[in-house]
């Protein structure tokens, strides 16, 4: 097998730097980062609430936590129910080392805390790896509850109940805009997103998909399953731990509940929702929760419960891929020929599509209906006046955007293999009514989570090769005719 | 010797799976154990590549003692395995499946920032080339024919170059032109690499046509062992073992 040997040699000698060149994702992420930057300016500039930066410093947070915990969850299949236990190792390490250690760089902190998360990911993994399935799930969860009492009991070291307050950040932090708060927590989400991008699609990435989809076979490709197992929870570890510094950097101080069971199965579900076995649906997911605990938690505190239970069930009936297992859902046999997967390429579009639109007027019948309880036919207070939408109840409201919006959705997919240029912006442009509606309602926030999901679903489609080609068909075929 | 079975047992509490068993196999030769149901011949093969542990006895590879080595290890030394139900990763591409295993092979599988879609392409493909899977590389593995499946476990075990393949019970549930394809695939494989092949089976038109040395299990000892003409002209197997088929 000499040129087995041979060509290992040659893979072991390109330069770090040309590997990186080849990923063409760093681009999207620079992307994403020279665009992001400026929120902050964007906000201030037109005068819209402080809260708009604090909530996208939020959800990059918890996407990191939970794209981090995807490594596990989805890649590597070990579902962990004590995930938020490292989240709280992270803040209290950093925490606790600025507060105790007078005059440390706030920096030393932030590093300290991914250690910190490893570390203590180091131990525990080390008893939680031996064990899979349901064993390892309640593994984590007793160990993730014992870091939790510890946090809450020991008040001599980690404050207890009160948490660690007052913790020592520059101030350049703590400035009262959160711009660069905003900008630091950005780029170094980004940084730490695109790492673990890497390393999902490096060997180990993929060695953690083969462990997680027959361990017995890994290990008789070579792969000492354990080791890697616990490897993964550590690396985990870090990530989650980092995140947690992050958190704390924001509060000034590091609760107990940070490391709380229920912090845990809020990122269970930001992946489930998401998507668990695509790298951007725990991002997807945590933009999702976010919105909907904002504008729920905010104007209905009383049924967000219920409500995120209803869309958790409803999720995993119909969607058991999350969002992005839904967008990227692909109807393939390795026999189908090209004709076979275009039509099939057309025909889940068109599917996709019409879920898409029921879900999003299901959203905001639903957001109606708490904006205004029992207004079925008619706005509260208000005459009927036939031109002014605004005085529509609820029923003749939701049958509107029924029949205007499937008559537009119908004329756009009917002709969805010969689209040109201004299909396809009427397509995109589809969701601004129901923006509209929402920022009406008062949830712009789920509006927008809205118009944005369905740009990606859209852009998505488009790109895909079998769509380009029926597309260029299409058009031959209607320039012929 | 390439390959050395020395005097072990397996019990399971009170059953005793293998019972002193002795086996050898010599390098570059095709071996096969045969027996009916029952027989021990998936936990003699368990034994050996480390997913079990012998009761007695010692199992020597290259002259070195690799008794209670786990598997992963016993892989790394050259021993390739299948497994008499289909073990693939079904959710990764076909590619991928033995990607991977390369990769390990190579002990790469640490390296976390490499992206892995240019790595070890060409010996991928070779593997695919040889196994005739060529054209379902990018198929998702799980979706394959039995048949193929069958074929991508075999890539799999080749990827970490072994020098001695154990096959189980390669063509179980297969008809008889995908058995017939099955063990041209392998005689070829094995033929080329210059492998050493030790398989079980229960389809005694393979054994023959293939096997040099055969031995027969039976209740987990030992009843025959020696070339295809000694074990069809021995007594006792006839009695026991070829007998029951007629």
């Amino acid at each position: 097998m000499a040129s087995l040997q041979d060509s290992i040699r040659e893979a072991a000698v390109v330069p770090r730097r040309l590997a990186a060149a080849r990923d063409p994702m760093i681009w999207a992420f620079l992307a994403a980062l020279a665009v992001l930057f400026w929120l902050p300016e964007l906000v201030l500039h037109m005068g819209w609430a402080k809260f708009w930066i604090q909530f996208a410093t939020q959800v990059f947070i918890w996407s990191l936590f939970a794209v981090s915990f995807n490594l596990l969850m989805g890649y590597a299949g070990m579902v962990s129910f004590g995930q938020a236990a490292y989240l709280g190792i992270g803040g209290y390490t950093a925490g606790l080392l600025l507060k105790n250690i007078a005059g440390l760089s706030f920096w030393v902190g932030l590093v300290a805390a991914p250690v910190g998360g490893a570390l203590a990911a180091l131990i525990i993994g080390y008893f939680c790896v031996r064990r899979t399935h349901i064993y390892f799930a309640i593994l984590t969860l007793a160990f993730g509850h014992i870091v939790y009492l510890i946090a809450f009991k020991w008040y001599s070291f980690t404050g207890g109940d009160n948490g660690l307050i007052g913790i020592p950040v520059p101030d350049w932090i703590t400035e009262p805009t959160f711009a660069n708060y905003y900008k630091f927590v950005l780029v170094i989400c980004l940084a730490a997103i695109y790492l673990l991008w890497r390393i999902v699609n490096s060997p180990f990435g993929k060695t953690l998909t083969a462990i997680r989809e027959n361990p017995e076979r890994a290990d008789f490709v070579g792969v000492p399953v354990d080791r890697y197992r616990l490897y993964a929870f550590v690396l985990v570890g870090a990530f989650s731990g980092l995140a947690g510094a992050l958190i704390m950097a924001n509060e000034r101080s590091v609760n107990p509940d940070l490391a709380h069971w229920t912090q845990s199965t809020q990122v269970l579900l930001m992946t489930l929702l998401g998507g668990v076995y695509t790298f951007f649906g725990p991002v997807v997911g945590a933009l999702l929760l976010r919105t909907m605990d904002t504008d729920i938690t905010q104007n209905y505190p009383e049924i967000w419960q219920l409500f995120l239970g209803g869309v958790l069930v409803l999720i995993l009936f119909a969607l058991p891929g999350g969002v992005m297992g839904f967008i990227q859902e692909r109807d393939v046999s390795s026999g189908d020929d090209q004709a076979t997967r275009t039509a099939k390429m057309l025909r889940l579009f068109r599917r996709k599509s019409w879920m898409f639109f029921g879900g999003a007027l299901f959203f905001t019948t639903f957001f109606g209906l708490l904006h205004s309880p029992g207004a079925w036919l008619l706005a509260k207070g208000r005459e009927f006046a036939p031109f002014a939408l605004t005085s529509w109840g609820i029923v003749p409201g939701a049958l509107l955007q029924l029949v205007v919006g499937a008559a537009v959705l119908w004329l756009l997919l009917r002709r969805a293999d010969r689209f040109n240029r201004i299909d396809g912006l009427l397509l995109l442009a589809l969701p601004v009514a129901a923006l509209a509606l929402h920022v009406h309602l008062g949830t712009p926030l789920s509006g927008l989570l809205i118009v944005l999901l369905w740009v990606v679903f859209t852009l998505y489609s488009l790109a895909q090769p079998e769509f380009r080609l029926a597309y260029r068909l299409g058009r031959a075929a209607a320039d012929g005719g | 010797m390439l390959l050395q079975v020395e005097a072990v047992s397996k019990s399971f509490g009170g059953f005793v799976a293998v019972r002193d068993v002795n086996l050898t196999v010599e390098r570059g030769r095709t071996a096969c154990v045969i027996g009916p149901n029952g027989a021990g011949k998936s936990t003699l093969f368990n034994l050996i590549t480390g997913h079990l542990r012998p009761t007695v006895g010692r199992i020597y590879f290259e002259g070195r003692d690799i008794t209670g080595r786990p598997p992963h290890t016993i892989c790394q030394m050259g021993i390739g395995r299948s497994f008499q139900r289909t073990n693939i990763f079904p959710r990764l591409s076909v590619f991928d499946n033995v990607q991977v295993a390369v990769l390990a092979h190579l002990k790469r599988t640490l390296n976390m920032m490499t992206p892995a879609r240019a790595l070890v392409r060409d010996e991928t493909l070779a593997l695919l080339e040889a196994v005739g899977l060529a054209a379902e590389e990018q198929s998702t593995s799980g979706t394959l024919s039995y048949g193929l499946q069958k074929q991508l476990e075999l890539g799999i075990a080749l990827a970490s170059d072994p020098q001695v393949l154990l096959l189980d019970e390669p063509t179980s549930g297969m008809s008889p032109q995908e058995t017939a394809d099955t063990i041209a695939l392998v005689g070829r494989i094995v033929r080329d690499r210059g492998l050493t092949l030790l398989f079980t089976e229960h389809d005694m038109d393979v054994v023959f046509s293939i096997a040099e040395r055969i031995t027969v299990l039976h209740q987990g000892a030992v009843l025959a062992e020696g070339t295809p003409e000694e074990v069809q002209n021995n007594e006792d197997v006839q009695r026991i073992y070829l007998g029951e088929a007629e």
